[in-house]
């Protein structure tokens, strides 16, 4: 919902928009569907990866099963060449970021990363914004109490 | 009418606490007739009252929310985002309840946030709801603004050099 309505007015004409989800995540595809049908034409911009670790997987695999999603990612980046990478949260955006950060470095290509946090964070970040925000070009945040206590984040107002 | 929801998440708490007496016949006191229960996962059931003190309806999922928020008088909702900004974006006198047996409550922040602003009523756990009701149904409400993404098309348009929007 909130990555959605960010891109509520953006023209597809200007932007071409690729989604990346997990491979176990059913409902996202269908919410795309249901609200913004005009984004779900293309189901080419629908891009699958595997999760790196299941609840309750053990530390060997999830070893092997991290380094599997990171070089699909990495695969995907490379085909997708993209300008922008718009992460908002969960442990999904980790490969992805990981794989644009790599990108970046082998093929010389400046990549915005655009980190949007939770609208559930108030007073301090997630896991994920914590992680990432020393890579962030950008870093949203829906509470201004945040902006005081991390100066990178910015406070853009009510997005949705 | 009340509307009562929990998004996809288990409240039992919250559902068993609407399914009392004292929350029932609160809620008649203050002028409401219809109470509409969507129980999501949970397990408790509506118990069906002879006489009836409200007239109860109850559900668990559907795929969209709208009618019950758009024909509710007061809607009270479990702290999750979606739910929250889902009845505020409707304009509905909102109660939000928080569900304080979650690990890492970030709903209590935003809860909290929210209610700091006069945007809803709040109760920090399910016993406490019978207070807040008093407050909620009585309570001048803040309009929660509407959103304006100009801020964003411009840090799109600085980023990528091209503006989002015609």
């Amino acid at each position: 919902m909130e990555m959605l309505s960010l891109l509520k007015e953006v023209d597809q004409e200007r932007y071409r928009c690729d989604f990346i989800m997990a491979q176990t995540d059913s409902s996202s595809l269908k919410k795309v569907q249901a609200t913004r049908p005009d984004l779900a034409k293309d189901l080419t911009r629908f891009h699958v990866i595997p999760r790196s670790r299941e609840v309750g997987q053990s530390w060997s695999s999830s070893l092997l099963t991290t380094a599997q999603a990171f070089l699909a990612c990495l695969g995907l980046v490379w085909e997708l060449n993209p300008q922008v990478l718009l992460v908002n949260g969960p442990g999904t955006c980790f490969p992805v970021v990981a794989a644009v950060l790599l990108f970046e470095l082998i093929a010389f290509r400046r990549v915005s990363l655009i980190f949007v946090e939770s609208v559930c964070r108030v007073k301090s970040l997630s896991m994920s914004g914590k992680l990432i925000y020393p890579f962030a070009d950008a870093f949203l945040v829906h509470w201004p109490e945040l902006v005081e206590r991390y100066a990178k984040a910015q406070y853009l107002g009510i997005l949705f | 009418m009340i509307f009562v929801t929990v998004g996809t998440t288990s409240f039992d708490d919250l559902i068993k606490e609407v399914d009392s007496e004292s929350f029932q016949k609160q809620a008649k006191e203050l002028g409401y007739t219809r109470l509409v229960v969507q129980y999501g996962r949970g397990s408790h059931r509506m118990c069906d009252r002879e006489p009836p003190i409200l007239e109860v309806e109850s559900f668990d999922l559907k795929p969209s929310l709208e009618d019950e928020m758009s024909s509710a008088s007061l809607v009270v909702s479990h702290a999750g985002a979606g739910s929250i900004i889902e009845a505020l974006r409707q304009n509905r006198r909102l109660l939000v309840v928080v569900n304080p047996s979650l690990m890492d409550n970030h709903q209590l922040e935003l809860a909290e946030a929210m209610y700091r602003r006069g945007f809803c009523a709040m109760a920090a756990e399910p016993h406490q709801l019978p207070a807040a009701l008093a407050e909620a149904a009585k309570m001048q409400m803040q309009p929660y603004p509407p959103a304006d993404l100009r801020p964003w098309h411009k840090l799109l348009e600085e980023t990528c050099g091209v503006a989002p929007t015609g």
